[in-house]
């Protein structure tokens, strides 16, 4: 590599990037920059120097007091949120309790009918099996089939059942 | 922030003070921050960040200026807690020397050379953040690299 070419087309400015980081890596080592170049080293280091160059380690303490508000902001705007839904749950949750509550009392204190189920017990075999038959023919008649079938049946347990007893 | 340090040496380019160059981070830090919604529609939000930087120490300087405080502070004040191994290693009254030549520069060549040189910038990177053409990019850099080079080998040739 020429670096005396590279540093003039350095001073035309039309060196690239490349060529400028090639140079500050040449001008790193002095040993081995040529004698008619060693002058322009110093520039190259302190561009080097320069870069890395950084803010004071207690910058950032300084930083807070004037780059926290819109974050806190942000923070308390959400607590007050989740405060306001967790007491609109326990509201719901009491309410939905007290309702509760008061409609098991309702239900309590409503006043029960007793209804003597034996005046509908059958006193025959053929009052069961009437009972038995008009509402095996209302599930049929409500299925919309199997009428038929089931008025046979039960007729010829009728029959069976007469037979039986004669 | 990775960016904090490069808008720090920008500022401290412009206003040659580590107190005001802090400063002026600082409150571009914070109108940054507090100007969240448009970074959705930035191509770079560094590019932007050092923009608002530039402008912002260039505005520190002309009201010093109109404040009457016309004294260049020249690198006062410069913080040294924090330096590289190779800053420490380096002779400082060479960079403090080279450091006084950059800041004889003009304005504009000063901003181009340290982001060319020191911030490795691209030309099209320099020209829009800057808003100037190519070619005035490439100007001022020709002419600020021939400037630095004369005035520093002026000085190494007579031993000051």
């Amino acid at each position: 590599m020429d670096y005396k070419k590279l540093i003039e087309k350095y001073f035309a400015g039309e060196t690239t990037l490349e060529e400028e980081k090639l140079l500050k890596a040449y001008f790193r080592e002095e040993d081995s920059v040529e004698d008619g170049l060693k002058a322009y080293a110093p520039m190259f280091r302190f561009f080097e120097a320069e870069q890395a160059r950084v803010l004071p380690s207690d910058f950032e303490n300084r930083m807070p007091t004037q780059l926290t508000p819109p974050a806190r902001r942000f923070r308390l705007v959400s607590i007050r949120m989740a405060a306001a839904a967790a007491i609109f749950l326990l509201v719901l949750l009491a309410g939905a309790l007290v309702y509760r509550e008061i409609g098991t009392v309702q239900e309590s204190a409503a006043p029960v009918a007793t209804i003597d189920w034996s005046k509908y017990e059958p006193k025959t075999p053929e009052e069961a099996i009437k009972i038995t038959r008009a509402a095996l023919l209302k599930v049929s008649n409500g299925m919309n089939r199997g009428a038929t079938m089931a008025a046979e049946t039960v007729d010829s347990e009728i029959r069976r059942l007469r037979k039986r007893e004669e | 922030m990775p960016v904090k340090d490069k808008l720090y040496r920008l500022a401290l380019r412009i206003m040659a003070d580590d107190a005001e160059a802090q400063d002026v981070v600082q409150e571009v830090l914070v109108k940054a921050w507090k100007q969240q919604e448009v970074w959705p529609t930035l191509r770079n939000v560094e590019a932007w960040c050092m923009k608002l930087t530039k402008n912002h120490a260039i505005d520190k300087i002309r009201s010093r200026h109109q404040q009457g405080n016309l004294e260049e502070p020249s690198m006062r004040g410069i913080s040294t807690d924090a330096p590289s191994p190779l800053a420490m290693a380096e002779h400082s009254d060479t960079m403090a020397h080279l450091t006084k030549i950059m800041q004889q520069l003009p304005e504009k060549q000063r901003i181009v050379m340290h982001l060319r040189d020191i911030e490795e910038l691209s030309y099209q990177e320099i020209a829009d953040m800057l808003e100037m053409p190519m070619n005035q990019v490439k100007v001022n850099l020709f002419r600020a690299r021939n400037q630095v080079r004369t005035l520093y080998l002026q000085t190494e040739k007579h031993g000051l």
